[in-house]
């Protein structure tokens, strides 16, 4: 449609807006794309903007809440179908982290609706640097 | 406020007669105010820019000045006339954003990059973005002109991973 294609910094400027759920569809779109979703940077900015997002917990649920701004105000709510009572646990980025220490650690994508298998710690130590640092997709 | 009046000259040869305070919009104008290479009587040629998207530009930057003026002047305004005021520019800036078509779109932010008119290319982008958002990647592609170089096989691939966006 347009006669010549967009700078990349202003395909990323527009992509920054669109929220994941619709990122993760365009990912095919092409390898740049694809690519981009996954860069660190985008990431972190991609979470920066405009759709903020916290963890809400109540007695007996969590949830991941995220509120999208745009002209069609949206609230989307994600509640955790994992029962959670008696682990530990932590988020960070939007990702919830649960520990137990005979179990191990799982990681909830609520977004992505998906929780890792028990990952087996050799330690305490060992668990959160071989979980927390390795990539996830949007 | 200074009245002085800036003329630009769009690239199929248009002129545009604009506010001073308008055009500082434009940070790349501002610029040539400052180091003074504005010349009263000739027009600022913008080589980038045609004439319908210049119009668009400088509709854009005389709404804002207005509003930037009166943020200064109202400082002790109640935070009721704040945010009417604020509901006015957003409503300005949907209805200025509906009058057009996806591709003009493009060529405004096209042009809000080459004169660096940072809220205008903010306010471009999120509207491209709404309007991208529920769109299939076939027709995101023809949308920003770009070429698919998966192979089937990978497409297939990043789809099934994905499977929960497709829903």
């Amino acid at each position: 449609m347009v006669s010549r294609k967009l700078p990349s910094e202003l395909e990323e400027e527009i992509l920054i807006q669109v929220p994941r759920q619709s990122l993760a569809r365009l990912r095919t779109v092409c390898k740049e794309w694809n690519t981009l979703f996954n860069d660190k940077i985008f990431v972190n900015k991609h979470l920066a903007c405009s759709h903020p997002e916290f963890v809400l917990q109540t007695d007996s649920n969590i949830c991941s809440i995220s509120i999208n701004l745009n002209d069609d105000p949206t609230i989307q709510v994600r509640c955790l179908t994992f029962d959670f009572l008696g682990y530990h646990y932590g988020n960070c980025d939007g990702y919830i982290f649960f520990y137990d220490s005979d179990k191990g650690g799982v990681v909830w994508n609520p977004w992505l609706r998906h929780i890792t298998r028990w990952i087996q710690p050799v330690n305490a130590l060992s668990l959160f640097s071989r979980v927390l640092p390795s990539k996830f997709k949007l | 406020m200074s009245s002085n009046m800036i003329m630009l000259k769009s690239s199929d040869g248009a002129s545009f007669e604009i506010e001073e305070a308008a055009a500082r919009k434009s940070k790349i104008i501002a610029n040539m105010i400052e180091v003074e290479c504005v010349d009263e009587d000739k027009a600022i040629p913008l080589q980038n820019v045609t004439g319908n998207i210049l119009a668009l530009v400088i509709e854009y930057c005389n709404k804002h000045i207005v509003d930037d003026d009166d943020d200064v002047a109202t400082e002790e305004a109640s935070e009721e006339e704040e945010e009417a005021k604020k509901k006015k520019v957003d409503d300005w800036e949907a209805e200025f954003m509906n009058s057009m078509s996806l591709e003009t779109m493009f060529e405004l932010l096209l042009a809000a990059n080459y004169l660096n008119i940072k809220s205008l290319i903010d306010l471009v982008c999120q509207t491209i973005a709404n309007n991208i958002k529920d769109k299939t990647p076939e027709e995101v592609r023809k949308i920003f002109s770009i070429e698919n170089d998966f192979t089937p096989e990978e497409e297939e691939e990043i789809r099934k991973e994905n499977a929960w966006a497709f829903g």
